[in-house]
């Protein structure tokens, strides 16, 4: 109790203040997966070299080239995870009792001719799915016309949908299975200014493909207990 | 009557107000017609459905603390879908605050109501063309649905009183369409630059970006409402409809108060606050205050049990722990408590003069604040001395060698002992319960206080008019606990009125009945006996007259009417106490009613409320 008045009487006092706080620079590791990789036998890639990322990549063996195994926090969520993007920390969030998990990750390229962001948001919610793609669609903004994707995986339902706005591409992702989980993700493709629109088109084209590569690989897992 | 009413401020902020009961359909209806009745002088007559987030398993699934009522209204042709979020209630929900709009670090609440929304429509199969979608809020409850209406523009119109606005760092993964204008604004490409966008910057173009939205959101807030004071500081996007009211004229406003915190500091604030909610979120509160503070408060019940020499030799880990959470962390925390005390000063003496805190408060504040810097000042420098426990000459080293170790019973006592003292003396002064006053602002009856006209005003849930016939003092009467009185009164006495005239009814019944049974069965036995006196012979004694024999009988035997038998007294008592009941009601309501000769109303809503 004693702590709690502590609390609060730090925060009340500080927000009411009008004094200034360290210049701490408030990062936080998140601990992740609790990998302990060793130095030395880190692939060098984007990846691995991106401290916070490297928290969710549960082996250095490749699953296969150029994708490493990926496990999300809460430990729902795995799919392969490409050497060369990585998990944003400040978009990192965890629903109460792990009903929920969301983060972005994105190009580690901060120059590449397309850059592609994916924002995944993981529910353990029993709402209908009609509701989920009309939540999205709300989102998006977008009449989203998901198509199913054969991704091989039992017991999970894999539908997409593409939109455009402007020159950038879009596809709204959605995962779940009869569990009441589910995953969205938004993944945006935006090129760099100086590509003309056929270069444009050609290479969102291959970033599509690459995306697809990532998308049809996420697996739920059942909650840890 | 129109349901244009109900949008009204007095009445949907009493809904809301009333909604944290969270009753069934029966007892919302009921809610909802006297709140019309007493705000309008008119009886609803129309029909009310209602649904709450409590029913529904796809809330439950979120497990997220939202709590809401959705439900319908129905007068002739019109109907309109109403969805009431509530606001920051328990300490889950203050807990929610911290860690999702403030720190955005959780999500789920926004989640829910957008789900809720949807499940709503549904549920009511309610077709917003033809009719309106209306969103009434508290605080928290703001948040939520300014998000899911402008994002998905789910509202027609949104109402909020004390209510958070959101943040433009949260709404950013919330509405995808968003987060695609700002990469295009500010030439980010991820979510992990968000930072580099100057707060006013981001602020500005999410207000314009937002402008355009078909949904009318207005907010009221309270001068004096800390919360909303400081989202505003920390950059959450104002609704062009925002009324501001002096709720509480007796003290000045925070605004400036908290307008003093540096710009430059918001962000570690928001940091702080960030830790502390990873934390929680891992291992609940006192994690959270381990990530926040660097001190798991865990370890120190093992120092309490066993004393300081037993702790580090007993529990060495915990020791170890203890000492490098707070060498990691205990810097960042007397930094800002050093601040705070150099300008403890300003702080509460403006408190003072803003009239939360008296004079006495303000001194202990002051003292026990430089006494609170000067113990984390002892405890950071016996914590560098010790915290090389595994080195020669570290803790370890000395209990060895038997010199023992002073410093790290400092450090223990320190968090153990002297800054508790301090804080309980804080406690004692009461100071925390006069700076309550601040969060009473938050609360939506000093809102309906101060939007009140005329001669109401509210207390609690509940109308008050003040009458200043005959002079004196002006007299308060609590005019919903006086509808309540008079019409669950009226309605007992009538229960009772018709229990009374069912027993008269019985009582006359069963003892008629029973005596006219009873008449009949000796009257047919006289008739039996005197039609065939014969079959009767022995009966009659005919065998002490061998030589007779019996012809005929008459049998002689008076029934006497019914009398004294009933319960007329008894029930002319009870009568008696249901008038005396009425007469007692009634004269209370005309007591009232003299007390406000000049206002109809009261009449009016004296006999309509038994209509309900």
């Amino acid at each position: 109790m004693r702590i709690r008045i502590v609390i609060a009487l730090i925060l009340t006092t500080l927000i009411m203040g009008g004094c200034g706080v360290s210049d701490d620079d408030g990062s936080n590791q998140s601990s992740g997966n609790g990998n302990q990789n060793e130095v030395e036998s880190k692939p060098d890639v984007a990846a691995f070299n991106d401290q916070f990322t490297e928290n969710f990549l549960i082996s250095t063996e490749p699953v296969r080239e150029g994708y490493y195994p990926f496990k999300s926090e809460i430990g729902t969520i795995t799919m392969d995870f490409p050497e060369n993007m990585v998990v944003g920390e400040k978009s990192h969030q965890i629903a109460d009792g792990n009903r929920g998990e969301m983060f972005e990750i994105s190009s580690a390229d901060m120059n590449s001719k397309v850059f592609t962001n994916h924002l995944f948001k993981y529910f353990n919610f029993t709402r209908e799915i009609k509701y989920t793609k009309e939540s999205m669609a709300g989102s998006t903004g977008e009449e989203l016309d998901f198509k199913t994707m054969d991704t091989g995986i039992s017991n999970q339902y894999t539908e997409i949908a593409e939109y455009q706005d402007g020159a950038d591409e879009f596809l709204a992702t959605l995962v779940w299975n009869d569990n009441h989980q589910e995953i969205q993700v938004f993944t945006n493709m935006t090129c760099r200014d100086d590509l003309n629109e056929d270069e444009c088109k050609k290479e969102q084209e291959k970033a599509k493909q690459s995306a697809l590569e990532i998308l049809k690989t996420i697996k739920i897992l059942p909650e840890e207990e | 009557m129109s349901l244009d009413q109900i949008t009204s401020s007095n009445i949907w902020m009493r809904l809301v107000d009333a909604e944290y009961e969270n009753m069934d359909e029966q007892e919302f209806s009921d809610r909802f017609k006297t709140i019309y009745l007493e705000e309008t002088g008119e009886l609803f007559e129309g029909e009310i459905k209602m649904y709450h987030s409590s029913d529904s398993e796809k809330i439950k699934g979120i497990n997220s603390s939202y709590d809401g009522t959705a439900f319908t209204v129905s007068y002739s042709e019109e109907k309109n879908l109403y969805l009431i979020s509530q606001g920051t209630q328990g300490g889950s929900d203050w807990l929610y605050n911290v860690e999702g709009p403030f720190a955005n670090e959780k999500f789920d609440q926004a989640e829910a109501a957008r789900t809720f929304v949807i499940e709503a429509k549904d549920h009511f199969d309610f077709n917003p063309d033809e009719g309106e979608v209306i969103s009434f809020n508290h605080s928290l409850g703001l948040h939520n649905s300014s998000m899911t209406g402008l994002s998905e523009e789910a509202f027609d119109e949104v109402y909020g009183v004390n209510g958070l606005t959101f943040s433009p760092y949260e709404i950013i993964s919330f509405d995808a369409k968003f987060y695609n204008a700002v990469r295009k604004e500010f030439d980010i490409k991820r979510i992990e630059e968000i930072d580099k966008i100057p707060l006013a910057d981001l602020k500005g173009f999410t207000k314009d970006y937002y402008s355009d939205a078909q949904v009318t959101i207005s907010n009221t807030v309270s001068e004096d409402d800390p919360l909303y004071l400081i989202s505003e500081k920390f950059g959450f996007v104002p609704f062009d409809n925002t009324t501001m009211v002096d709720t509480n004229p007796e003290v000045s406003g925070l605004k400036e108060l908290i307008d003093n915190i540096p710009d430059s500091k918001v962000n570690d604030l928001r940091n702080l606050a960030a830790a502390f909610s990873r934390g929680n979120q891992k291992g609940g509160f006192n994690q959270g205050l381990n990530e926040a503070l660097g001190v798991n408060i865990t370890n120190l019940k093992s120092y309490n049990a066993v004393g300081v020499g037993a702790w580090y030799i007993n529990y060495p880990d915990e020791v170890d722990e203890t000492m490098e959470g707070l060498q990691d962390n205990l810097p960042v925390v007397l930094e800002n408590i050093r601040l705070i005390e150099e300008n403890s000063e300003e702080i509460f003496n403006s408190l003072y003069e803003y009239g939360y805190i008296s004079k006495e408060q303000k001194d202990v504040m002051i003292k026990e604040l430089t006494n609170l810097e000067k113990e984390l000042t002892r405890l950071n420098d016996a914590v560098d001395f010790n915290v090389d426990m595994h080195n020669e000459d570290g803790w370890f080293d000395k209990i060895r060698r038997g010199i023992g170790d002073t410093g790290l019973a400092a450090v223990a006592a320190i968090l153990y002992y002297k800054i508790p003292n301090i804080l309980d003396r804080i406690k004692e002064s009461g100071t925390l319960e006069s700076l309550e006053g601040i969060v009473e602002s938050h609360s939506i009856t000093e809102m309906l206080n101060a939007l009140a006209e005329g001669n109401r005003s509210y207390v609690g849930k509940d109308l008050v008019f003040t009458s200043d016939t005959g002079g004196g003092d002006p007299i308060k009467v609590n005019m919903s606990a006086a509808l309540r009185l008079y019409t669950q009164g009226v309605t007992s006495l009538e229960v009772k009125q018709t229990l009374i005239t069912e027993l008269e009814t019985l009582v006359r019944d069963e003892i008629e009945f029973a005596y006219k049974d009873q008449r009949w069965k000796v009257m047919h036995e006289i008739y039996n006996v005197e039609s065939s006196p014969s079959s009767y012979a022995y009966e009659l004694g005919q065998y002490r007259f061998p030589s007779y024999k019996i012809s005929s009988v008459n049998v002689l035997h008076e029934i006497l009417p019914l009398e004294q038998a009933d319960l007329d007294e008894e029930i002319a008592d009870m009568k008696h106490s249901v008038d005396t009941g009425f007469n007692y009601i009634e004269n209370y309501r005309k007591a009232i009613e003299d007390l406000f000769k000049e206002d109809e109303e009261v009449s009016t809503l004296f006999d309509l409320s038994r209509r309900i």
